[in-house]
């Protein structure tokens, strides 16, 4: 008897399976082919006006208000349309990735909403710079340069170029509770106060059985303002050639302007250096020695837990910028209850800032309709509207005073957010060269290490050196 | 057309046989193609499926782990340097360790813990009770990995969480959960057991109830005591299962991502750190597509040894009734 037949037989079988590995060599060239270089499409026209894509940081409900800002620009330029793509993410690294991930999609976007965290990296593979478009509307631009600090464009700036014109910042302060600090009787923080008293409000307030101080480790706010103060940095900072062009132009009698340069380099690592050692040594004391602070959450921008401690009464004073201020007035913290200072003179009293701002991207073929909105950004009307409410400092100085102070909200030495710029010029932005996103990896996990006291500070700063330097060598 | 002229059809005296049409015919085998060509019709969207997000992407990593390759610009082919770099890469080499201590302790614990309680539920108790624990056990495996993750990272905070508040409250020291190098790890695999117990938890249950009772009243009227019972009864009879169970959770641990990304961030240094997460990092947060393919690529081998050193080894000690 004939055996019957098997329904898929061998010949079948290895017909599908070359079917399959023919399918697959296919998928794996479509996957594996270079978008970017070759995107060449055409602007994007919808009705007869050109759309112009641009990714946002943030929720729905953020993307929605950022377009509703940009509708009043379109509504009296109706040849241009604005559609905002939200993307949202816990912190900046992991936004920088996931516009990263559209752009390899092959999606199209003209411009992108960036902060100090990946300017380098924007600019050195992906915006296009604004020299031209500044020059060419030099009078325009006359005005928002004269009301923004010199610090905040120089961060904006990459090898001699200006990619974004800053519209907001945030530089670490210290936000306390003036209750707190009385009833232990510690120093009151002020503009003028030390490390030692900073030290000395810490011991009593852990002896009342609270935390006198919690951070989040992450570049922003972090280890990163204390390794400032006491003269440190992780890498070496140096002025990029180039941008005299802006300076001469734009901040010819401005002394804070003076010394500026193209932008900064951040070209080597110097994480193990002294101070930066010593300053790292402090943050562990404070946890471990004095009990005055909690052990630092893992690099999430999330500070939720920080308002928790705070407006229950269990912690005296954080680092944060004003965009914090809605979130307080959210857990109930009223004016009354809160305050804000600088960080406390140690060697230095330079603070560590970040700004934002938005880039038109190289690949955009709606450059000038993206210039046009990125000045509409700028303009005071409408960096009010976002500010307001305690969101973020304005980038221009003429509303970060009482124009955009609300009362109800506090806190009563709002000007503080600005004043870190203007009366401490040293004032710098976190360090981000192009690869920030792994520099920030490094930074906070060999702080962890220190922090969880598996290593002291001076071994974690050491692997840290490490692999910063290996970093920056990689990135030529 | 009388029935017994019809083609596939034999007519005896009184009756009509069917004939299987696989005969030999030359119009049989014309019905044989019909049938494959619509099994090939209903198997086409998996096919198509499997191929774009399955095998495309593995012959894609393969192809790109030879590369480098950062979205932005083209991929350079650079040969073998990837896995020459990845073979000194200390820091791969933790995950590795990280992923292999990760797959031990969180498979023996959810094997262990699932069995015990599939045995306590299948025991004597109202059936309504017995409803209830079955699906409270399976609760956690619906619930977001994230929002568990999410949840524990503030159960186990070393500062205000509610796990050191007790210990403290029984006079016992913090325990730095997830902020030391030596618990980290260890927290993430209680984390994850807790979510994923109830799904093997399940399997033992349908497992237990495909046991014939009239071996257990044997045993029972011979004597045997609970604890023999279910080592030389219940777990030899259930092997089948246990070998599921155990290759399912491995391949599953081997992969793990979500919960030691939102509770630690692999911290703190690299000591909760997994292969998957450093995938994630090299490609999407480098930018090292390459690197990360080859990664991925070494993960993938590893997974298939695993899996093939599980099956070899079940010839030892799976039963199958």
């Amino acid at each position: 008897m004939a055996a019957a037949p098997s329904r898929l037989d061998r010949r079948s079988l290895l017909a599908g399976a070359s079917a399959g590995v023919a399918g697959s060599l296919i998928a794996t060239t479509v996957a594996a082919r270079p978008i970017v270089p070759e995107r060449r499409a055409p602007a994007l026209l919808r009705q007869g006006a050109q759309v112009v894509r641009i990714a946002q940081f943030g929720s729905i409900e953020d993307a929605e208000t950022t377009k509703a800002l940009f509708d009043q620009f379109t509504a009296t330029n109706p040849d241009i349309q604005v559609e905002v793509i939200p993307i949202e993410a816990p912190d900046w690294d992991q936004y920088f990735t996931k516009v990263l991930a559209l752009i390899a999609s092959g999606d199209t976007l003209d411009i992108c909403f960036v902060a100090t965290e990946g300017l380098q990296l924007f600019a050195s593979r992906l915006a296009s710079p604004l020299d031209d478009y500044v020059q060419r509307d030099a009078a325009q631009m006359q005005e928002y340069f004269s009301d923004v600090a010199p610090s905040l464009i120089e961060a904006m700036m990459y090898e001699g170029s200006l990619y974004s014109l800053p519209v907001d910042f945030n530089a670490a302060n210290i936000f306390y509770s003036p209750q707190q600090f009385s009833e232990v009787g510690a120093t009151m923080p002020s503009a003028t106060w030390t490390i030692d008293d900073f030290t000395n409000a810490m011991r009593a307030i852990a002896e009342s059985g609270r935390y006198g101080f919690a951070w989040t480790n992450r570049l922003w706010g972090g280890a990163i303002p204390w390794l400032f103060i006491n003269g440190g940095n992780v890498l070496t900072e140096e002025k990029a050639p180039g941008g005299e062009w802006l300076w001469q132009s734009f901040y010819a009698n401005d002394p804070a302007a003076q010394g500026r340069g193209g932008g900064i380099r951040w070209a080597n690592s110097q994480a193990n250096a002294a101070p930066n050692v010593e300053a790292l040594q402090y943050l562990v004391d404070l946890t471990h020695e004095l009990n005055a602070a909690p052990n630092p959450a893992q690099a999430e921008g999330d500070q939720s837990q920080v308002i928790a401690l705070f407006s229950g009464g269990q912690l005296a004073s954080f680092p944060a910028g004003s965009y914090l201020i809605s979130s307080l007035a959210a857990s109930g913290v009223t004016p009354e209850n809160f305050d804000v200072t600088f960080m406390p003179r140690w060697k230095s009293q330079r603070h560590q800032f970040g700004t934002a701002g938005y880039v038109i991207m190289n690949d955009s073929l709606a450059k000038d309709a993206a210039w046009e909105l990125l000045k509409f950004r700028a303009s005071s009307d409408v960096i009010t509207s976002v500010a307001a409410g305690g969101n973020t400092t304005p980038a221009r100085r003429s509303l970060a005073s009482d124009a955009l102070w609300t009362p109800e909200l506090g806190p009563k030495s709002y000007n503080v957010f600005y004043d870190t710029l203007d009366l401490f010029p040293d004032t710098a932005p976190i360090p981000a060269p192009p690869p920030a996103v792994e520099m920030a990896n490094i930074f906070t996990r060999y702080v962890g290490l220190a922090m969880s006291q598996d290593q002291t500070p001076q071994e974690s700063l050491d692997g840290m050196h490490r692999e910063l330097t290996d970093l920056l060598a990689r990135q030529g | 057309m009388a029935l017994s002229d019809r083609p596939g059809s034999a007519s005896l005296p009184g009756m009509t046989v069917p004939v299987s049409p696989r005969s030999g015919t030359g119009s049989l085998r014309g019905e044989q193609r019909r049938e494959a060509r619509a099994a090939y019709v209903y198997l086409l969207p998996v096919f198509v499926l499997f191929v774009v997000f399955v095998a495309g992407p593995l012959i894609a990593s393969v192809v790109l782990s030879f590369t480098r390759y950062d979205v932005v610009s083209e991929p350079v082919g650079i040969g073998l340097d990837n896995y020459q770099r990845l073979a000194g890469d200390e820091r791969v080499i933790i995950s590795f360790r990280n992923t292999f201590v990760f797959v031990i302790l969180s498979t023996l614990l959810e094997i262990t813990i699932a069995l015990l309680l599939a045995v306590g539920v299948q025991s004597r108790m109202p059936t309504f009770l017995r409803y209830v624990f079955r699906t409270a056990f399976f609760l956690p495996v619906i619930t977001s990995s994230t929002a568990i993750a999410i949840i524990f990272s503030y159960m186990f905070s070393r500062d205000f969480g509610v796990i050191n508040y007790y210990l403290v409250q029984l006079g016992f020291e913090r325990v730095p959960w997830l902020n030391s190098t030596q618990w980290s790890l260890f927290t993430i695999v209680l984390a994850s057991v807790w979510q994923r117990l109830g799904f093997t938890f399940i399997l033992f249950v349908a497992g237990l109830q495909n046991i014939p009772r009239d071996i257990y009243e044997a045993a029972s009227i011979d004597g045997v005591g609970p604890f023999t019972r279910l080592r030389t009864l219940t777990i030899p009879l259930l092997s089948p299962t246990i070998l599921f169970a155990t290759v399912i959770g491995v391949i599953a641990s081997l992969q793990v991502f979500e919960t030691p990304f939102i509770m630690t961030r692999g911290g703190p240094g690299d000591s909760s750190r997994t292969v998957v997460m450093m995938i994630q990092e090299s490609a999407f947060q480098n930018l090292e597509f390459g690197y990360g393919s080859a990664i991925a690529v070494i993960l993938f081998v590893v997974i298939m040894l695993f899996t093939l050193l599980q099956f070899w080894m079940s010839q030892r000690w799976v039963h199958y009734q």
